[in-house]
């Protein structure tokens, strides 16, 4: 939609859950609406990219953020068949490096895949997008979790896409001060899964 | 005044009508907007404005050196056009909540303080906001000794050490478009960060 001259925005609206009380539901959708403006603008100003938010409405739980001229990542990479050495790596130095700040100021992101990532056309910068289900930890757990749903997204639906994992990693080790603790965490997550089993 | 178009919103769908979106009455709101530099009075004027005086007509005038760009003082403009409509607002005037609202902090008198026009202010904004051009263009120009210049040469005015501090951005180098999005982002976030 047109924003403002040259600036064309995203409207995203949280909407009323009618299965759960009221009250409760309006404190959880303010709550969620308010937690993923406060990660998009915290990321950005840690230097990863993210879309600037423009205005949060609270009493309508809309956040008003920044149109994104690009493709997402899942695009590209399919678009590119199998990637260019370089390419490859600039791509995964750029995500693990967003990941790598974004968990040490505690933001797990929930979903993270390639449809959650784009790539600016102007400055072909990584962005990442939809902090819908973020959430703030300071677990390993968490972290650790997140990395592995990102590893599963990559293998579902990209075939071959394994040395650009294994390049996020590297350059999120590089990044994250507490990156070492989350990969070796990451290497127990997938033995078991992403649930943790109730039984010792 | 240079007339500037706001931001539309809209208004949250009916549960009956769930993919319907109704841009909101504020969006037919108008900017009008005179930025003066090389203002040789803003002691006198601010006086003037505090007693309430008839000769100052009634709109905000904004300090240029926090500014950045247009686009902030229209975000400011936008929300408290909102909040008016919500009855949300937390000062008691339309224009005193555009000042507030381009300070990322709660507190209002800061608001006021920072954004405001101050004794020493050479470059100052002054904004109404309206359906229909506004009336006072001549009261305006009387009242304020200096020369008008276009909108979008706020950011030659902007001092980027105010602009720091009271966005707390550090000392980092960034280009126009950085510090704006961090800016906008702060205001927007403003009394729900941390």
């Amino acid at each position: 939609m047109p924003f403002a001259p040259g600036r064309p925005a995203i409207v995203k609206e949280r909407f009323k859950k009618s299965y759960r009380h009221p009250i409760l539901d309006e404190k959880l959708t303010t709550r969620r609406v308010i937690q993923e403006a406060r990660c998009l603008h915290r990321m950005r100003r840690a230097g990863v990219d993210t879309p600037t938010v423009y205005l949060v409405d609270v009493k309508a739980s809309t956040i008003y953020m920044e149109y994104v001229d690009g493709t997402s990542v899942r695009d590209f990479i399919s678009s590119q068949g199998p990637l260019v050495e370089d390419i490859e790596i600039k791509l995964a130095q750029s995500i693990g490096k967003s990941l790598g700040i974004m968990h040490d100021l505690d933001i797990v992101h929930g979903d993270l895949t390639t449809s959650n990532m784009m790539i600016r056309t102007e400055s072909q910068s990584v962005v990442m997008i939809d902090f819908g289900l973020s959430a703030v930890s300071s677990m390993v757990e968490d972290k650790a979790v997140d990395l592995y749903v990102l590893e599963r997204a990559l293998i579902s639906t990209h075939p071959d896409t394994d040395r650009l994992f294994q390049t996020i990693l590297k350059h999120y080790g590089r990044s994250s001060k507490g990156g070492k603790i989350v990969l070796k965490k990451l290497e127990e997550v997938r033995r078991r899964g992403r649930k943790r089993t109730a039984f010792g | 005044m240079q007339q500037i178009a706001l931001p539309s919103l809209f208004a949250a769908p009916s549960a009956d009508v769930p993919h319907q979106t109704v841009p909101l009455p504020q969006s037919q709101h108008q900017m009008h907007v005179a930025v003066f530099t090389g203002v040789k009075n803003a002691k006198e004027v601010r006086s003037l404005l505090i007693k309430g005086d008839e000769s100052v007509p009634q709109m905000a005038l904004i300090n240029a050196a926090p500014i950045v760009d247009v686009f902030q003082v229209q975000m400011a403009c936008t929300k408290a056009l909102l909040q008016q409509d919500q009855g949300t607002m937390k000062t008691r005037s339309l224009y005193s909540e555009i000042l507030f609202n381009l300070c990322p902090t709660t507190n209002i008198s800061d608001a006021i303080r920072q954004f405001g026009i101050a004794e020493s202010s050479s470059t100052v904004i002054a904004v109404m906001l309206g359906t229909e051009a506004p009336s006072v263009e001549k009261q305006l120009i009387d009242l304020v000794q200096g020369e008008i210049i276009e909108v979008n040469r706020i950011p030659d005015f902007t001092d980027l050490k105010t602009v720091n501090k009271i966005y707390k951005l550090g000392n980092a180098v960034r280009d126009h478009s950085e510090t704006l999005a961090l800016v906008i982002g702060a205001m927007a976030l403003k009394g729900h960060l941390n």
